[in-house]
Formats: C-alpha cells, sequence, structure tokens
C-alpha cells in the first residue's frame, strides 16, 4: 500500500497510486534483490495463479476427473471441442449473439439519445426503462416463449432485453454531459445543427456510449446463456450435457474458459476503445 | 529548550518517475531556530521546502541528518507539531466543530473537555457561528481557518504550514495573514511557514530561509527588520520593495537550470 | 466510465452536485405517477384490442392475481426467493467489502487479483449453473453460492474503487495528527469511501435478488421459480403475466427500497 513518491520530468513531486504507508514500525524498506522482485506485478501474479494451477491439479488428481479434470485433460478437452464439432454450436450461438446485440443497439442508442437530449422524452420513458432494467428479465421467458415460440426470435427478443439497458442509461449519460457542459458554448460560437452534431455531440459522447456497448455486451451474454439454458439449446445445452451423466468436465470447463476468454477479450477490446476516444472527448471541450 | 527546532545535515532523494536514478531533493540542509520564532521558508517549485517540512514534522523520514526539536530527535509525526495543509484536508462529513476536533480525539481528550477547547479555538479564528456547518459550505479561507484551528487545537509546541494561503485568492490570503498574525501573537508558538509568496514571508516572518533547488539548499538567511505588530502599511514602503527584489534576486540566481 | 452502474459519476464530494436531493422531487414524484397510470392504461388498451395475444388486459390479470396472493401461496414464494437473495447478500457484502478495501489499499493485491475480479464481471455468471448443481446440489446451500458469485465482485469493485478514492493528503493529514492505523480505516478511509461502497451494495441487492430468482429457476424449482414454471406449464396466460407482474413489482419493490436506504445514508453528504 506504498505510494511511490517519485520525481517528474519536471521535478515535482509525484504521488502515484495506493495510499501513502501507513504507519508501521521499521525502518522504510531497503529495496534489496528479492523484495524489489516480489514487487514486480507479473512476479507476483505468477506466483498466485501458479499456486492456483497447481492446487487445481492436486484437487483434480486426488478426486479424479468427476470432481475435477486434470490440467492436461482440460487441454485434451479444448481439443475435442474442435475436433467433436462442438466450435459449430458455438459458432451459431454467437451469430444470434451478435445478430440480437446489433438490434439492441440499433434501437437502444438512439433511444438513449433522445432521453439525453430531451428532457420530455426523458420523463416519459424513464419509469418504464428503469422499471425493466430491474426486472428479472428471466422472469419474462416462458411469456416470450408463448409469444413468439422457441425460434431465432425467441434467443433474439432475450439478448434485446438483457442488452438493451446499458446503451440506453449510457448514451443517455453521454448526451446529458454534452448538454450541460458544451452546448452552450457551441451555440455561442453559432454552430450550425449538423456540425453540433459531428463536431461536439458525437465526439464528446463517444465514449460513454462505448462504454455502455461493453456493459451491454455482458449482458447480452449473460442474456443468452439463459435463454440456451432454458430450452437447452445452442451453447447452453453443451454446458448442461457436460454436466449430467456422464460427467464430462473435461469438456465443461474448457468450454467455460473459452467463453470467459471471450467476454474478457471484447471487454478490454471495447475498454480500449473507450480510452482511445476519451481524448477526443476531452478535445471538444476545447471549442 | 521546549520549541527550538534545529535542523542537521538533512539529505533527501527519491527515485525518479521515468527513466532511472534519483534526485537529489534536499542537500545537507541545516539550520536552526530559537523558540518562538516565526520563520517563513521561501523559494522555487522543486527546492524542497515543501519536503523539508513534512521531514520536519516526522511524515516523511530523511536519508541522512536529523532534526531536532527540544532537543529531541524527530522520529514520527506527533501532536506536539501542528500541521497546515495547502488543501486543507478537511473531512466532507464532519462538520466544522467533528474536523476541529479531529485533532483533540487522537489525543484522547474527553468529550465536554474537546467540546470545550474545539469551541475556544474556533472563536480564536472568527468562525463562531459556524460550527454546524460542513466544509462544501464553506469559501476557500473559512476551510483553512479550519485547518488552522484543528491544527491549533491540540496546543502543540510549533506549527508548520505548507503555503497554507496558496489556495486561496489574494484578497482573503491577506485578511488570512492578518488573522494568522493575530493569533500567533497571542500564542507565540514557534511557526515554520512555507510559501513561495515572497511578500507574504517578509509581512509574516521574523526570519527567512531562503531556498534554491537544484541541488536544494538555503542560500541565505535573513532577519525580517520589520517591528510587531504588523500592519498593512508595512506592504507599500520601500524597504518592502528593497527586501522583495533582494529575495528575488536571490531566487533568480539559484532558479537557474542546469537541467 | 466503470462497473457503477454505467451511469457518470460526478464528484462525489464535490459541493452540491447534481446527484442527491436533501428532500423528495415533488415534480418528479407526479411524473412517476404519471407513467405509471400510462403503464395501465396502456396495458389495458393492448389487452383488449388482441393485438398482441401474449397479452391479456389489466383488468383480467389483476383481480386473478389478487385472489391468489389472498390464498397466501405466492406470498410465501416471494419469501422463500427474498431469503436466499439476504443469505446470499449478506455474505457477499461480509466477504466483498473487506476483499474491496484490500483491492483498493493493496497495489500487490491489486495487481494479482484485478484480472480475475474483472474477468468475473465480464463473463456470464449463469454459465456456472450447471457446474454449481453439480458440486453443491440443488437446495438452498447452492443457490446462496450462486447468488454470492452473482453479487460479489460488483461489490469488491465499487468497494475498491471507493478506496483507491481517498486522496493520499488526507491520509497524510491523518498520520500528521498521529492517527493510528486502525483509526485511519475507521475515521478516514472507510468513511470517505462509503458512498461507493453504499451504492456497492444497492447494486450487490439488485443482482442478489435477480440471481435469487434464477437459482429457484434452474436448480431445484421452488419458490418464485416454481410459482413461473407452473404458471407457464398450465397455459393459463392470465396467471402467467400476474406471476410475472407480480414479481416485477417485488424486485423493482425491492431495489427501490435499497435506493431509498441509499439516498437516506447518503444524504448529509449533500449537506
Amino acid at each position: 500500500m506504498r505510494s511511490e513518491t517519485t520525481v517528474s520530468s519536471q521535478g515535482d513531486l509525484v504521488s502515484e497510486g495506493g495510499l501513502p504507508e501507513l504507519p508501521r514500525r521499521g525502518r522504510e524498506d531497503g529495496l534489496q534483490g528479492w523484495r524489489r522482485l516480489l514487487r514486480n506485478k507479473w512476479v507476483l501474479r505468477a506466483i498466485f495463479y501458479g499456486t492456483i494451477l497447481a492446487v487445481w491439479q492436486a484437487t483434480a488428481v486426488i478426486k479424479g476427473e468427476f470432481f475435477l479434470p486434470t490440467i492436461p485433460q482440460t487441454i485434451r478437452g479444448f481439443g475435442e471441442i474442435f475436433t467433436e464439432g462442438y466450435a459449430g454450436t458455438l459458432l451459431g450461438t454467437l451469430r444470434q449473439l451478435f445478430a440480437g446485440f446489433l438490434i439492441a443497439l440499433v434501437i437502444a442508442i438512439p433511444v438513449g439519445a433522445l432521453m439525453g437530449r430531451f428532457r420530455f422524452v426523458e420523463d416519459v420513458l424513464a419509469p418504464y426503462v428503469n422499471t425493466l432494467f430491474v426486472t428479472p428479465k428471466q422472469a419474462l421467458l416462458p411469456i416470450l416463449i408463448v409469444a413468439v415460440g422457441i425460434g431465432f426470435w425467441y434467443r433474439t427478443w432475450v439478448v434485446i432485453l438483457f442488452a438493451v439497458f446499458f446503451p440506453i442509461i449510457n448514451t443517455a449519460a453521454g448526451v446529458r454531459y454534452v448538454d450541460t457542459e458544451l452546448r452552450e458554448t457551441a451555440r455561442a460560437f453559432g454552430t450550425s445543427r449538423w456540425r453540433m452534431f459531428t463536431r461536439i455531440y458525437l465526439p464528446a459522447s463517444a465514449p460513454f456510449v462505448v462504454a455502455g456497448i461493453r456493459l451491454g455486451f455482458g449482458m447480452a451474454m449473460k442474456g443468452m446463456v439463459i435463454a440456451e439454458l432454458w430450452i437447452f439449446s445452442g451453447a447452453g445445452k453443451l454446458l448442461e450435457t457436460f454436466s449430467r451423466s456422464p460427467l464430462r468436465l473435461d469438456l465443461y470447463y474448457p468450454l467455460v474458459l473459452l467463453i470467459i476468454f471471450f467476454a474478457v477479450f471484447v471487454n478490454e477490446l471495447l475498454k480500449w476503445a473507450e480510452r482511445k476516444l476519451r481524448p477526443a472527448a476531452q478535445a471538444t471541450g476545447q471549442v | 529548550m521546549k520549541g527550538a527546532v534545529e535542523v542537521r545535515g538533512v539529505n533527501k532523494s527519491f527515485p525518479r518517475h521515468q527513466g532511472g536514478g534519483e534526485l537529489q531533493v534536499l542537500n545537507d540542509v541545516s539550520f536552526s531556530l530559537d523558540a518562538g520564532t516565526f520563520i517563513c521558508l521561501v523559494g522555487p517549485s522543486g527546492c524542497g521546502k515543501s519536503t523539508l517540512l513534512r521531514i520536519i514534522d516526522g511524515l516523511i523520514p530523511p536519508d541522512s541528518g536529523e532534526v531536532l526539536i527540544g532537543g529531541e530527535k524527530v522520529r514520527e509525526p506527533s501532536l506536539d507539531r501542528g500541521f497546515v495543509f495547502q488543501q486543507f484536508n478537511l473531512l466532507p462529513w464532519r462538520t466544522v466543530l467533528g474536523n476541529v476536533e479531529f485533532g483533540l480525539e487522537n489525543l484522547g481528550v474527553k468529550k465536554q473537555e474537546r467540546r470545550r477547547r474545539a469551541h475556544e479555538v474556533i472563536k480564536l479564528v472568527d468562525l463562531e457561528g459556524f460550527e454546524t456547518y460542513y466544509p462544501s459550505q464553506l469559501s476557500g479561507g473559512m476551510q483553512q481557518r479550519v485547518g488552522l484551528a484543528r491544527a491549533i487545537a491540540v496546543e502543540p509546541t510549533i506549527l508548520l504550514m505548507d503555503e497554507p494561503f496558496g489556495s486561496v485568492d489574494d484578497q482573503t490570503r491577506m485578511l488570512l495573514q492578518d488573522e494568522l498574525l493575530k493569533i500567533w501573537e497571542q500564542a507565540q508558538k514557534t511557526v515554520i511557514f512555507v510559501t513561495h509568496d515572497i511578500e507574504e514571508a517578509l509581512y509574516l516572518g521574523d526570519k527567512i530561509v531562503v531556498m534554491r533547488a537544484r541541488p536544494s539548499r538555503i542560500t541565505r538567511i535573513l532577519e525580517v527588520p520589520f517591528g510587531r505588530p504588523r500592519t498593512d502599511e508595512i506592504r507599500g514602503t520601500p524597504e518592502m520593495g528593497h527586501l522583495k527584489q533582494e529575495i528575488w534576486e536571490e531566487l533568480k540566481s539559484g532558479a537557474t537550470v542546469e537541467g | 466510465m466503470s462497473e457503477l452502474e454505467g451511469a457518470t459519476q460526478t464528484r462525489v464530494w464535490g459541493r452540491r452536485s447534481g446527484a442527491g436531493r436533501r428532500h423528495l422531487d415533488r415534480g418528479k414524484l407526479a411524473r412517476w405517477s404519471l407513467s405509471i397510470a400510462l403503464f395501465f392504461v396502456l396495458w389495458e388498451a393492448i389487452g383488449r384490442s388482441g393485438r398482441l395475444i401474449a397479452i391479456l388486459p389489466a383488468s383480467e390479470v389483476l383481480p386473478d392475481l389478487a385472489q391468489q396472493i389472498a390464498e397466501g401461496e405466492i406470498l410465501r414464494a416471494t419469501l422463500g426467493t427474498l431469503s436466499i437473495a439476504g443469505v446470499g447478500f449478506a455474505i457477499g457484502a461480509a466477504v466483498g467489502v473487506p476483499i474491496g478495501v484490500l483491492l483498493g489499499v493493496s497495489e500487490r493485491w491489486s495487481s494479482v487479483l484485478d484480472p480475475l475480479v474483472n474477468a468475473s464481471l465480464s463473463a456470464p455468471i449463469a454459465m456456472f449453473i450447471p457446474v454449481i448443481a453439480v458440486y453443491l446440489g440443488l437446495e438452498f446451500k447452492a443457490k446462496v453460492v450462486g447468488v454470492l458469485l452473482f453479487n460479489v465482485f460488483v461489490i469488491i469493485v465499487n468497494t475498491a474503487t471507493g478506496i483507491r478514492e481517498v486522496p493520499p493528503s488526507v491520509v497524510e493529514m491523518g498520520r500528521a495528527f498521529g492517527t493510528s492505523p486502525p483509526d485511519m480505516y475507521r475515521r478516514i478511509i472507510l468513511p470517505w469511501a462509503s458512498p461507493y461502497i453504499i451504492t456497492g451494495l444497492r447494486i450487490g441487492v439488485g443482482r442478489s435478488v435477480e440471481g435469487a430468482i434464477l437459482f429457484d429457476l434452474f436448480l431445484r424449482t421452488e419458490n418464485l421459480g416454481l410459482v413461473i414454471r407452473n404458471a407457464a406449464g398450465s397455459f393459463d396466460l392470465s396467471t402467467l403475466l400476474g406471476a410475472v407482474f407480480f414479481i416485477t413489482i417485488i424486485a423493482a419493490g425491492t431495489m427501490g427500497l435499497a435506493r431509498i436506504v441509499e439516498w437516506r445514508l447518503l444524504r448529509w453528504k449533500t449537506g
């Protein structure tokens, strides 16, 4: 929990990260060899996760494969997923996911923008948005099935229902932000409507919108998994099948890890995009 | 003697932010003061005056050298020394009264006594009537008065102030300076006051320690010739002007950077 | 923009920011009531028009629902689900806040565990449902663990963020005034972080309720999950709609309650 006090290139004292040393007995750390090593974050991560892997392997060996697959078994499982064609099922789910998500965005972003821009729209829609947001959407599944059956639209609607809220809320926040901070300044300069849109609203709200997309995508994935578990199809079906007789945890865990990797990948990608867009957003402040 | 401060051969360096190596922020700094003196540390940014103040308080340990207060070595912060920060550092969820009491709580003073002392000090800094206000409702100048009250409530032997009026506007600053002097004249504690404002230093202090940067050290210690109590008129006198110029020259030459 | 429910966080400790009011906003209440009234009107209208076959009018659904509530079964089910949510939440708070504090304070632990926590937030926890069943069965214990997985990461992240927001200069002030380490936490660090922690807990409540309903559907189907399943299986649209409506009210109500608690706890900060 040390805060590193270092000297920046301008010669000012810079305090980074964490909290300053809380009172501790003993002198200041003299950073000798192995202690310095322990402060390197990759070393720490290696130690921590290495230990986890070791415990995993040990448990797997002791308790047998119906409790936990060993690491080699898990790796083989990865391979089997591809060779046995399960990957195809996954891709099918993925396609549906993207389709549903895209539709959700097409709905959500304009709605959010309108809500952020026009107080009237927000007042009317906000109760519905907020209430639906907190409704457990899983309770809606049976109704949905009655309404649209269990085909393409079922999964698509579920994804839309889950994914649509964060983009709405965040887009609205982004537009609202522009309104409060920048619009007056822009108007004072007599900016035309089109330019307002492209030069101000778009770049300034972009990071917010991307944040909404990022969070929305996580929800979309969640909705998809739940939808598929409910009707026993797609990736959800695989997750269920591998966890029942015959127990194939050596296929289950690779599947789960794949999903995690995918989720983290998309998340990091969008976070990067958010970061990249932020300077542009701040630049519009210099109107 | 209690309240006498002695700084001996203090060195301090910090690692560089980018690129390796360290920057020597304080270089063999030594000086001493008698108890009850009001001394100002003046210098450009980066000359280490704030660091020096913190070393004197015990917040940061020196690399080498030592600080003696009343003959005793300083190891860690203690309520014998009051500190006033540039950024106020008030606790936003506490009222003015609550904030002033903060140090007293650490002393273990009982509630009734605490209240009494806090009220006394609040009166001293002219904030009577504002006891139940929250920091967010106060102006910068008032917030700093709370910071000052908090520091003197614990009745420390010496008072350390790190550019305390740096965050307020000019007019408020001058008012606060006068208030500070008024309070100090009553208690006559040792005060070490860090500032980059030369006029402020001359207006407030008995002595001025002029520091330079890179390498950081003391270039000069001078006695301020103005009598006490100080009044506003001093600000406009030619003597003030000359002294300001003198110190400014000193700082300018010290501030040329070799990089 | 973080996992903090997506909306922008205005400066928490600044002067009167937009977020936070002393008293209930009368105007907003009025508009809400109008929208709710509008909702029922629409429901009735759409139901009667028969356009969406899945929707029956409110005038049919609500009386049926009222009768069901009177029979008591649905209330007992609600209690069942909410108690699962409650226990899961309590554990999540008890575990999540300390871990969050650890991550906020210690750079080392933060660098090690942050990837794990972030991964858990982006990945769909629901995918663990089958395997929770394998390891823990289908009963109360399994559901509570499931709910725990749902809420704990949000609580951790918000707590850690709150701790990281504590300015080092305030901690320095604490040290200058001779505050002992436990007191630092009690009187400075935790109070400063409390808005974030409380917000995290509020979100945690929502996720706990969501999770409880989910596990009451997918593990041993009981409580509100059973209500939904039965309603779905019976092909009685009225019961189904009524059940969904009721659950929505419960969920919204719980989270609204949590928001009110949060608002009251943090009201003084706009002071």
